[in-house]
């Protein structure tokens, strides 16, 4: 009995120094893809300068344009209203297809386009941004090799992003040290 | 034993839940947390679901591939990696005695199956000796596997040769995902005591590492005469991992991993004495060592590179076969898309392999050591149609050997999505296995007895051919996969194999008199000349029934048809009908059954030792069962059942040299502790 007590004992210190070395951080697991890509455009917001001429007034929202499916409303709703740089963030789901789509672009600072959205969409909006200071972020391959600026992709489970920076500075804006850290950089024209 | 093993139990049972007062229980992440809140390199740290990632991954690729993940391999019970391979469809799995598999897809199966390619997070391990696995040797530390990539039919447009029936990838997690302590222990009748153990850190922000080392002892299985096969055996194994990111764009892995064991066995062979067959115990100690490196440029989202290297040595030595090998082999592979669709992978390959075979009993090579030379190029372009409907992959392999010189083997394959619920997918591919060391260099011994009429005995031996062919097979392949709802999918697999010029061993004329040595010789020699064909199916449901019971269903059936020149008989390794069927039942919150039951028919075994050369072998239906009850969130409890529902059965015999064993129920306990 007295072996056992010290076995425990014995096996209890050596938890104990094993949970000082351990590591501290808990990340959540497996979000949702949406979600987590909502979260990275409102970083987007703080780690990029936009030109000052990109909005009207000191006091006006931080548009996004958002265009893909109905489960992307759900997951970029979690910043809509969330302040950022000292502006209201303010989500519009505008159907590619409708009469104003270029007004609501005009008016927008950044355009995030899902896969779910057609190469035919995809290209329209592309061309409505053209030399605006507008951040355009899309999913599908050669995105940026069509005129968009950042471009997610998925490597082991993880996003990751790429920038084409000859594009965003067509746009111009100013992408921070920090961000470029982490971008893979491609420089397609 | 049982005393003992009891005593092991209660001290661990002691043990584990006085270090749980000590260790505050991690809590677990909150699934709705405000992620504004976290910074973009927090973010890019957290590892993404998507709806249809999962099945995506799996579905939209144009080949017979089915996924055993971490998941299914703990729920199940299994203490190997073969056993795992029997959750598969299409693919054969039986053990011959405690520590020889006998392991391929879609026929043709023995203990030396030549035709399987496996990897170990892209280290291929089947030896070219015989160009099969010693599966006793192939080791993971279970906890940490990601997942196992089952894929039937040729691989050869990506992985080379000897990946002509299939294709197995074992991939081991990231550093960054075993992060944190593991230890398990366990002890029960077969699976005798197991200690595995396992903890990952961090340095700095982008660089993980983990340890691992393990130890098993299982215990010896009964001949189906009834003795003991004394075939009892342990393996102690340690590795490391280490992923680096080195900036956005590079990722850096090292790895390696070494083992020592030591194998017992009864080998019955030649001797020089009457009655010039014998039985000898035999240690066969194995050990080995790999280091790996691999480096991955992200070039941009649809563009990268990667360059890998490793080295493996492995060491055996089993009397009848001693063999040492060193390999080197050198990677490099770069994919990119060129527009309109296409996405171009190309890669350059290079193997070297020093081998030894001095000091073998019934195996004589000449030459008895050598250096094998292979390399080799493929390119694969994959065209996605607008639309994103059809996807159609086309490449080749282009690889020169030692033994039959270059090789193309290419392969086309299209996928057609017609829906978000359907798939539908055709191959046709050539693969080539090429002769290995034993077939081109060696003179095996397997038989001896006395001779009518003559003072010498006579020997029967297997003689290599040196001027072969490599083996052929063209792969007609297509599959339907249908996910009727979230809880239900189904995948069907069909496929027609043509094997040309498959190498048979054949009797020669006649005997012949060695004066010199005193004996009479009997030459069984090797030669292109078989021609098979074969063609079947392959099925896996997965069903969700409620969100607490599982189920997985793989049933495959075999048709063949085997002639040769001289209408000379040898057929085996086909099992017709093949079931398996897992329930998983998530009981309670804390307490998990599972339940699996596998069917397996009759089977042909090549037999030497038989007139007819082949032993058959009955068909067997078992079960295990497992049952784990988490004790506290990084404490379980399990206990597993194997083989249930006989005594003991056979599942396979091995070639020669050895008699046939039987596989007997068992049970294990245990415990695991993370933290």
């Amino acid at each position: 009995m007295h072996k056992t007590i010290r076995t425990v004992l014995f096996a209890g210190v050596c938890q104990f120094l094993l949970c000082m070395i351990a590591p501290k951080t808990t990340l959540p697991q497996n979000l949702e893809e949406y979600r987590v890509k909502a979260a990275f455009v409102y970083n987007f917001t703080k780690l990029i300068q936009w030109p000052e001429a990109a909005f009207d007034s000191d006091q006006e929202n931080f548009n996004i344009a958002v265009f893909g499916n109905e489960q992307l409303k759900e997951s970029f709703g979690t910043i809509d209203g969330k302040i950022s740089t000292g502006r209201v963030i303010s989500i519009r789901y505008p159907n590619p297809e409708s009469k104003d789509l270029k007004k609501t672009l005009a008016d927008s600072q950044i355009v995030f386009i899902s896969r779910h959205t057609s190469l035919e969409h995809v290209l329209q909006i592309l061309k409505n941004t053209v030399d605006r200071p507008v951040l355009t972020i899309g999913e599908i391959k050669s995105f940026s090799r069509a005129g968009g600026i950042i471009q997610f992709f998925t490597r082991d489970d993880h996003l990751h992003f790429e920038v084409n920076i000859q594009n965003a500075q067509a746009h111009h804006l100013k992408f921070s040290s920090r961000l470029l850290k982490l971008a893979v950089i491609v420089n397609e024209k | 034993m049982l005393y003992v093993f009891l005593k092991k139990v209660m001290l661990l049972l002691l043990l584990l839940p006085g270090l749980s007062l000590i260790v505050p229980a991690r809590c677990p992440a909150d699934q709705t947390q405000d992620l504004t809140t976290f910074s973009i390199e927090e973010l890019m740290d957290i590892k993404v679901i998507s709806v249809s990632k999962k099945s995506q991954r799996l579905s939209d690729s144009a080949a017979a591939i089915f996924v055993i993940t971490r998941e299914d391999i703990r729920r199940s019970g299994v203490t190997s990696i073969p056993d795992a391979l029997r959750m598969a469809p299409g693919v054969n799995v039986a053990r011959i005695d405690a520590n020889k598999w006998a392991i391929n897809c879609r026929g043709f199966n023995s203990r030396f199956s030549p035709s399987l390619q496996v990897l170990v997070d892209g280290r291929s391990v089947y030896t070219p000796s015989f160009s099969g696995v010693y599966w006793e040797v192939t080791n993971v530390l279970l906890e940490d596997v990601d997942r196992i990539e089952v894929i039937r039919g040729p691989g050869a447009t990506i992985w080379g040769s000897n990946a002509v029936n299939g294709v197995i990838n074992i991939i081991t997690r990231k550093a960054n995902d075993t992060q944190g302590g593991f230890l398990q222990t366990s002890a029960g009748t077969v699976e005798k005591n197991m200690v595995a153990a396992r903890y990952g850190g961090a340095m700095g922000e982008d660089k993980f590492w983990r340890i691992y080392a393990k130890h098993r002892a299982r215990d010896e299985f009964d001949r189906l005469s009834g003795e003991n096969a004394s075939d009892d055996w342990q393996i102690n194994q340690a590795g490391f991992r280490m992923d680096a990111q080195l900036s956005a764009a590079d990722d850096v892995i090292v790895q390696g991993d070494i083992y020592d064991g030591h194998i017992h066995q009864d080998l019955y062979l030649y001797s020089r004495t009457s009655p010039y067959m014998d039985e000898f115990p035999v240690k066969t100690n194995v050990s080995g060592s790999n280091v790996m490196g691999r480096w991955t440029k992200v070039l941009s989202g649809t563009s990268e590179m990667s360059a890998k290297m490793y080295y493996d040595a492995m060491h055996r030595s089993e009397d009848m076969l001693n063999e040492d090998r060193y390999n080197v082999d050198v990677e490099f592979q770069h994919r990119f898309g060129m527009g309109f669709g296409n996405d171009v992978i190309w890669g350059l390959r290079l193997r070297h392999s020093h081998d030894d075979y001095s000091g073998s009993k019934a195996t004589f090579m000449d030459p008895e050591s050598t250096n094998n030379l292979l390399y080799s190029a493929f390119i694969q372009d994959e065209i996605s149609f607008p639309g994103d409907q059809v996807k159609l992959t086309f490449g080749s392999k282009f690889e020169h050997n030692d033994y039959t010189g270059f090789e193309i083997q290419p392969s086309t394959r299209l996928l057609w999505k017609p829906g978000e619920r359907h798939r539908l997918w055709a191959a046709i591919s050539r693969a080539t296995r090429i002769p290995s060391r034993v077939e081109a260099d060696a003179i095996i011994y397997f038989n001896g007895t006395s001779t009518a009429g003559s003072p010498y005995p006579t020997y029967t031996r297997f003689l290599n051919n040196k001027d072969q062919t490599a083996e052929t097979l063209w792969a007609w392949e297509a599959g339907y996969r249908f996910i009727p709802q979230q809880n239900l999918s189904i995948d069907l697999a069909l496929f027609f194999n043509d094997y040309k010029d498959l190498r048979i061993y054949s009797i020669q004329n006649s005997a012949y008199i060695d004066h010199v040595n005193q004996m009479v010789i009997q030459d069984v020699a090797l030669s292109n000349m078989a021609n098979v064909q074969s063609w079947g199916a392959e099925i896996s449901v997965d069903l969700a029934t409620g969100s607490h019971a599982k189920w997985t269903l793989a049933y495959s059936f075999i048709f063949h048809d085997y002639y040769n020149d001289d209408d000379f008989e040898l057929d085996f390794g086909f099992t017709k009908h093949q079931v398996s069927l897992r329930g998983r039942f998530d009981l309670t919150k804390n307490l998990t059954l599972d339940a699996w039951f596998r069917y397996v028919g009759k089977t042909k075994a090549n037999y030497v030792f038989f007139e007819s050369l082949t032993y058959d072998i009955d068909d067997y239906a078992t079960l295990d069962l497992r049952l784990g009850w988490r004790i506290r969130p990084d404490l379980e409890f399990f206990l597993t059942g194997q083989n249930l529902l006989q005594d003991s059965h056979l599942e396979f015999v091995q070639e020669a040299f050895s008699y046939p064993v039987e596989v007997p129920r068992s049970a294990y306990a245990g415990l695991t502790y993370k933290f």
